[in-house]
């Protein structure tokens, strides 16, 4: 029996745009789950994201995190047990990664927030996790995609939260980044943190999470653990076309493989 | 955060502030017997000529310098902050437009603004201009989740143009001869006798920079970002209305009592944050102590390079800070 953490209920959102909208999202996620969000663009990946971690309000609806309606939490306690890590994050002023991973202490501070040491410790371990400490006096605007990647990760570990919900983090990195960012995460699961991630990588997402949410035009359409998920993709024809589903030869994983029918090669 | 580098910083600073608070009354086109002053000031004597110019114009117009520098650098650094925009200054969000609009109609328009009695004086038709320009950007930047800084960005430079336009109208419209209070007015000017300007401005500033001071931490995060700094905890929303009604009764309150003193809003929370990093606890400090003390320098300068005349603050803030900020450019490369 697992522990229910967060929990969606007939969520919907409109923009000011017609023809769009979240339609009645619901679902569960359980403590120590990893989920993977996919979907084709615009299909309401990020928006029902921003809506779990509280940064957008349901028109309809509601979340509620163990059975506490989010929208009644105080912003810096939400903070203590969801993390948010945004699509994209620019840096206007030059700020370094030891400064950005303490800020990620707010939600435990009081007053003007002078860091203790033990915010200190947590931080510098959170550092050592994501493997950033090399460069922690580096100012962020001159590191690389990936690093940057792993620096923000770090600042919302030291949040200390209990679920972490990030917004396609792996995107831009290379291939061996990207392994490495998902180990990294699968290894946090293992420890007892719950994480909602957005990716378009379905292997990805078989390789390493426990279960696959499919967002089609703001409509849920699969939300089950990956083989089952798996399955029903292979059910809907539509969306494999130009790709086959595979085992992958070492662990049996089901994964998609893209392949070019052109006139060419056919010929 | 270094607590030894911060704390140095915070004494390197306060020093800079107190130090020309203490040297700048003493300088000046009349030079002064300061021993005479000082035990005339003991003693309790206030009648001897040196004392009185002391008294009664050096240091109300150096603590009037120092406040309206202070504040206006403060405000400039918050507003780079919470639009995420470093070309932000008071002046970008039109309020000054409003306030500038106000004096030049109590200015251009004496027997009107008579009429209002009081209320028609610069300095309150400057803060009433502000105030209406205020709440008509706050009220378009309103949103659901908050205040939309996009829209608050262009709906501050749109009527900044606007009250530009009105201005031009107002000059085209004035009898020739109060053309050059008009303009006086903009090159902005601290000459003041008596303690009335700096009272009828410090508290609406002590309000303001309280409102800002309040959110201090939370400026850093608001950096970031809309959604980062929420993902960490905080209330952009409040942050964001606060600094901004903060921000715009303290440039209010400055523009109406010295006019628009340019550049010290733009330059000294960049120098600030070169000097000593990026976290705003530090940097809204120093924007305080620095803008103040520049700002009294500056000062000094204008009233004693041409004495016995003076020469408007406003261009000496341009001319010795645009070099100083480009060098400091340059320098980094």
């Amino acid at each position: 029996m697992n522990d229910r953490l967060l929990q969606i209920q007939g969520v919907s959102y409109t923009y000011n745009r017609p023809g769009w909208k979240l339609d009645q999202i619901s679902l569960d996620i359980n403590k120590g789950d990893f989920v993977a969000i996919a979907g084709a663009n615009g299909s309401g990946k990020s928006t029902l994201l921003k809506i779990m971690a509280g940064i957008l309000l349901p028109e309809r609806g509601q979340i509620t995190l163990k059975d506490c309606p989010i929208k009644n939490i105080p912003r810096k306690l939400l903070a203590r047990q969801i993390g948010y890590l945004p699509q994209q994050v620019n840096f206007v002023f030059n700020i370094n990664v030891n400064e950005l991973v303490l800020m990620g202490r707010f939600c435990h501070s009081k007053g003007l927030g002078i860091s203790t040491a033990n915010d200190r410790t947590i931080a510098e371990q959170c550092m050592d996790i994501t493997e950033v400490s090399v460069f922690k006096e580096r100012a962020m605007n001159e590191l690389s995609g990936g690093e940057r990647q792993r620096v923000l990760l770090a600042s919302v570990l030291a949040q200390q939260p209990e679920i972490m919900l990030l917004d396609e983090p792996v995107n831009g990195l290379d291939m061996h980044h990207q392994i490495s960012f998902f180990k990294l995460l699968s290894q946090l699961c293992a420890e007892g943190m719950t994480i909602v991630i957005i990716t378009h990588d379905l292997n990805f997402a078989s390789q390493f999470c426990d279960k696959i949410l499919l967002l089609n035009k703001g409509k849920k359409e699969i939300y089950d653990s990956v083989e089952k998920a798996f399955e029903q993709i292979e059910q809907r024809k539509t969306y494999l076309q130009d790709m086959i589903l595979l085992r992958h030869p070492i662990n049996g994983k089901p994964m998609l493989l893209p392949y070019g029918c052109s006139d060419r090669e056919n010929g | 955060m270094c607590l030894k580098r911060n704390l140095l910083l915070i004494v390197t600073y306060s020093l800079l502030a107190v130090l020309t608070l203490l040297l700048c009354p003493a300088i000046g086109a009349e030079s002064l017997d300061l021993n005479l002053i000082i035990q005339d000031i003991l003693n309790g004597d206030l009648s001897q000529i040196d004392t009185d110019i002391f008294i009664d114009q050096r240091v109300p117009r150096v603590l009037l310098a120092f406040f309206a520098g202070s504040a206006l650098a403060v405000v400039g650094n918050t507003f780079q902050v919470i639009l995420r925009n470093p070309l932000a200054t008071p002046y970008t969000l039109g309020v000054t437009g409003g306030s500038s609009v106000g004096a030049y109609l109590a200015i251009a328009f004496p027997a009107v603004a008579s009429m209002l009695g009081k209320v028609g004086s610069v300095q309150l038709m400057s803060m009433a201009g502000a105030g209406l320009i205020g709440v008509l950007i706050y009220t378009a930047s309103r949103q659901r989740t908050g205040l939309s800084m996009h829209t608050m960005l262009l709906a501050g430079v749109t009527t900044s143009i606007m009250c530009g336009a009105f201005i031009m109208l107002i000059r085209y419209l004035t009898k020739p001869h109060l053309l050059v209070s008009l303009d006086r007015w903009t090159m902005g000017r601290l000459d003041t006798v008596g303690y009335s300007c700096f009272y009828s401005m410090v508290p609406l500033t002590a309000i303001g920079l309280i409102m800002i001071g309040y959110h201090i931490r939370s400026l850093n995060h608001i950096a970031l970002g809309e959604e980062m700094a929420l993902g960490h905890g905080i209330d952009v929303a409040r942050v964001q209305k606060y600094c901004f009604i903060g921000g715009s009764i303290v440039t209010a309150a400055v523009v109406s009592v010295a006019g628009p003193i340019g550049f010290i809003g733009l330059i000294v929370p960049h120098v600030v944050r070169k000097l000593s990093g990026y976290d705003n606890r530090i940097v809204i400090f120093g924007c305080f102590c620095l803008g103040g003390a520049f700002l009294v320098i500056c000062d000094t300068i204008a009233r004693t390079i041409i004495a016995p005349t003076e020469i408007p603050v406003g261009i000496i803030t341009a001319l010795v800070g645009g070099p100083c900020f480009i060098y400091l450019l340059v320098k980094r490369k």
